[in-house]
């Protein structure tokens, strides 16, 4: 479920790159990347089994 | 074609290049009935972050900022396929998926990251498309097009992770699409 959510989130700031202010855009970006890295990291700390 | 109009073309090219991707990686998850894993997802994810900076960059007019973020997502991307590698680098081990022109998907996936990254990194060279940083930009219409499937892809790939993973976590090795399965 949460890439799913994640896959909404990057539809949100691809939509906002395309209408919406600069900054609003940038900032969407910039917390979108950090969420996404933040499950990454958080997934490779957990014990592993075929590919996450 | 001055340096700004030929930066715009490219930019337009590289959202149609990160369509191609996608569109790809649809291709095997449907006709090969190959299931991406969460990872796979993640480089998913990455790929279509990569069309961000193209988008401002059409919108607003190249800048170095909206390169940037495109390097960023092309990191993680990096990072994130660099693992997949490194979790079936032992001796043995299959792999996750099947080869391509003898590599998986996710050394594909690196391989197309680490090019973004010196694509990107070629397009920063180009000093003179920053001349003109204040007016906003129109795109065409096969710009405007290339956006608009971008965006759509990334979207679809709402839908297909859904019905991948349904309401719950997603599973390491899917094997079905768990939204249809009647409990």
């Amino acid at each position: 479920m949460i890439f799913t959510l994640l896959f909404a989130m990057w539809t949100c700031v691809l939509a906002l790159a395309w209408l919406a202010p600069r900054k609003a855009a940038m900032a969407g970006f910039a917390l979108a990347l950090v969420l996404s890295a933040a499950l990454f990291v958080h997934h490779i700390t957990d014990p592993l089994t075929l590919s996450f | 074609m001055n340096a700004r109009s030929l930066s715009l073309t490219l930019n337009a090219a590289s959202l149609y290049g990160v369509s191609a991707i996608l569109i790809g990686a649809f291709g095997f998850q449907f006709l090969r009935n190959e299931l991406p894993c969460p990872l796979c997802l993640l480089q998913r994810v990455f790929i279509c972050a990569l069309a961000a900076g193209p988008i401002l960059n059409l919108r607003f007019g190249p800048r170095p900022s909206h390169y940037a973020l495109s390097m960023l997502a092309a990191l993680a991307g990096a990072a994130v396929s660099a693992r997949q590698i490194l979790l079936h680098i032992l001796p043995g081990d299959p792999g996750y998926g099947s080869a391509i022109f003898g590599y998986h998907y996710y050394t594909w996936a690196f391989i197309l990251f680490v090019a973004a990254l010196v694509l990107l990194a070629l397009m920063l060279l180009m000093d003179s498309q920053f001349d003109w940083t204040d007016e906003e930009t129109r795109p065409g219409p096969l710009a405007r097009a290339g956006i608009l499937l971008a965006i759509g892809l990334t979207a679809a790939n709402i839908l297909s992770t859904l019905a991948i993973c349904g309401f719950t976590a997603c599973p390491d090795n899917p094997v079905r699409y768990e939204l249809f399965q009647h409990r």
